[in-house]
């Protein structure tokens, strides 16, 4: 009787010593931006989904901010 | 593929701090942080120069390097990016940025600090493209709308540009060479005409009899 108390007293004892793990479940992974967006105000101005057209639609963008080619001298 | 970059023209950039304001209305950024901001130097003297400046994106980015979690990554357009389910808010970031980007939200009583922020290029994070969840986190995904970021597409002299590094290289390159100074300046003539399409006529010397 006091034996089978002892080890029932030593193994809830003991799973006080026992730790969680906490480990990270790391990064996760990322959606391609060309991937398009079912959420926000998508630019109609390309194809989501396709990267060579969302490559296209920076390049504009991007040559929306030169104003050298928007403005003649 | 693209490698998004900001670039940043001192002699444009008009300290408006409009950037500043888009960014921080577009991400629903939080109080006490601040994704970009402008530097001036020798403020107040004449010649002053300001420069908005943000996450640079780096190409071999030391935030990257010194994170004890390695909560970031890269994107294949090249833009650099966090977990901050992974961030730990250590701040080691911060230490390491040469560019003040890592920003850490006072969070909670006796000035507990936060996870991480800093800009994203307006391309959240590892989320779903758009979804709440990111918005939440990160802020506003323009990329995977199709657009560049709100600081260099509102920016009104241009004097920010954002994009793939070598097109707004060019385009940088390209508006130094054409420059100009006094009314040979670039826009002059299409503000204010030029003499023979009907301008202004040049001053004559005084004494002179028209």
């Amino acid at each position: 009787m006091s034996r089978a108390f002892l080890v029932l007293l030593m193994a809830v004892g003991l799973a006080a010593c026992s730790e969680k793990p906490q480990v990270s479940g790391g990064k996760k992974v990322d959606q391609k931006a060309s991937d398009g967006s079912q959420f926000g105000s998508v630019d109609p101005a390309w194809k989501m989904g396709d990267a060579a057209s969302w490559d296209q639609q920076i390049q504009r963008r991007t040559q929306g901010q030169n104003e050298h080619s928007r403005i003649t001298r | 593929m693209a490698r998004m970059k900001f670039i940043c023209d001192a002699e444009r950039c008009i300290e408006c701090n409009g950037c500043v304001t888009a960014c921080k209305a577009e991400h629903d950024v939080p109080w006490g942080v601040n994704r970009r901001r402008v530097v001036t130097l020798n403020d107040g003297v004449p010649g002053e120069k300001s420069i908005s400046v943000a996450c640079m994106h780096c190409s071999d980015a030391p935030c990257m390097a010194v994170c004890p979690v390695d909560c970031f990554y890269r994107t294949d357009e090249g833009v650099v990016l966090h977990d901050k389910d992974v961030c730990i808010g250590c701040g080691y970031c911060s230490y390491a940025c040469p560019f003040g980007a890592p920003q850490f939200p006072s969070n909670g009583t006796f000035g507990l600090r936060g996870k991480m922020d800093k800009c994203t290029f307006c391309a959240g994070g590892p989320e779903t493209n758009g979804s709440p969840a990111e918005f939440e986190k990160y802020g506003r995904n323009r990329l995977s709308e199709g657009k560049l970021p709100i600081c260099a597409e509102m920016c009104s002299t241009k004097a920010l540009l954002g994009g793939d590094g070598d097109v707004v290289a060019d385009i940088f390159r390209n508006r130094v060479l054409l420059r100009g100074k006094g009314s040979e300046v670039w826009g002059w003539g299409t503000a204010y005409g030029k003499p023979s399409s009907g301008g202004a006529s040049q001053p004559k010397p005084a004494g002179t009899k028209s």
